[in-house]
């Protein structure tokens, strides 16, 4: 029962996108396309889930004052184990996300998840955590992208909903992501505020 | 302390080293599939292999001549576009044996996605003739405009806010302009390849 409050903890009350505000850069950058922004959310949950496991399954073993890099050298790893399956075995999302994937090494949710939770919880609660958070992530990144590319190209997962050229491209922008990301913020704030 | 950190990089890199191993030959599959589909996706029609007669220009460009039963009919050629918004991006652009576009497909690319990205349909689009890049002759960056090329404007193509008939990607003219660029230099590559050959003949 605890792993379930740990995982909906992670997906909702603690969502790193929406809650947390963490890993903004690639929510930011990668969420252009609902397509895009969903493959980066899997992309983050895959290494979130093994790195949370094999940190807690190793606290007892690095100690204290080297674990910071300890952490790093566990999930550069496994983000380099990802990036060659992905180039090896979906190529056409390994060449759509790009530099972003070798970038999920300096996401902070990884960092701060290792740091938080994972380095002193068991590793079936980290496992729980992991997955929580990286499936909040990645909602909250399918969401994003999707809203961005109905607004901006008239699409949703490359469905053209109405003619592009009625888009406003501002929101596949930069400035687009801070809009929408801000207006979601303050929805999802409505919809989990406490009664008072 | 320092042998525990040095422990955990040692597994770390066994563990990479392994992973390598084993999708190493999937990866090298999965770059010569994606070069095919490439290959029938920009050229015409061709029924040999295109990659055993490659070409490899000075500058890395790679030409690939295709035929159709024995005859010459146009090439692929992979070039990379150095001057891309996001760094370098690769093209492959199929010619016929005119020296006309054929197709072309992006191979690697970091263009803004939404703006530079739409390269891979923008030039394609077969409903707008200001974009459309297929059945024109490009080149001509070298200042030259050989027998092969029918019509070549001189300047080779550009977009129209440089004085060229294609209209550059929405708020991406400079991946437009490297895109355009690479076109042209692709189509000269091609033509040089081919008068070499001939001279050879």
């Amino acid at each position: 029962m605890k792993a379930l409050t740990v995982f909906l903890d992670g997906l909702i009350s603690r969502n790193p996108t929406f809650v947390l505000i963490l890993g903004m850069c690639p929510t930011l950058g990668t969420t252009s396309s609902a397509l895009t922004g969903f493959s980066m959310g899997v992309a983050t949950l895959f290494v979130l889930a093994l790195s949370n496991m094999a940190i807690s399954a190793l606290k007892n073993v690095v100690p204290e004052k080297v674990r910071i890099p300890a952490f790093i050298v566990v999930i550069a790893s496994f983000v380099t184990v990802l990036q060659m399956l992905m180039q090896a075995y979906l190529p056409a999302l390994y060449t759509t996300l790009g530099i972003f994937i070798p970038l999920i090494v300096v996401n902070c949710i990884l960092l701060g998840r290792a740091e938080a939770f994972a380095s002193k919880n068991s590793v079936g609660l980290s496992l729980a955590d992991g997955l929580g958070v990286g499936l909040g992530f990645t909602l909250a990144l399918t969401l994003l992208g999707s809203v961005r590319e109905f607004l901006g190209a008239g699409s949703i997962f490359g469905e053209q909903v109405y003619p592009e050229e009625f888009g406003a491209l501002v929101f596949i922008l930069a400035p687009g992501a801070f809009i929408v990301l801000g207006l979601l913020i303050a929805l999802f704030n409505r919809l989990t505020a406490k009664p008072e | 302390m320092t042998l525990s950190l040095g422990l955990l990089v040692v597994a770390s890199g066994a563990i990479l080293a392994g992973v390598k191993i084993l999708t190493e030959e999937p990866i090298a599959e999965a770059n010569e599939k994606a070069r095919l589909e490439a290959f029938t996706e920009v050229l015409g029609g061709f029924d040999n292999n295109p990659a055993e007669g490659v070409v490899v220009l000075e500058d890395g460009t790679r030409v690939y001549p295709a035929t159709l039963e024995g005859a010459p009919a146009g090439g692929a050629v992979e070039i990379s576009a150095p001057q891309g918004f996001g760094g370098p991006f690769s093209l492959m652009v199929g010619f016929d044996a005119k020296g006309a576009v054929t197709g072309y497909r992006v191979l690697e690319h970091a263009e803004t996605p939404g703006l530079g990205a739409k390269m891979s349909t923008w030039f394609a689009d077969t409903l707008r003739a200001s974009r459309n890049i297929i059945g024109r002759y490009p080149g001509g960056s070298d200042g030259h405009t050989g027998a092969s090329q029918q019509a070549a404007s001189p300047h080779g193509l550009a977009v129209s806010k440089d004085g060229g008939e294609i209209d550059a990607i929405t708020g991406a003219t400079i991946t437009s302009r490297a895109f355009l660029s690479a076109v042209n230099a692709a189509a000269d590559a091609f033509r040089k390849v081919n008068e070499r050959e001939e001279n050879k003949k």
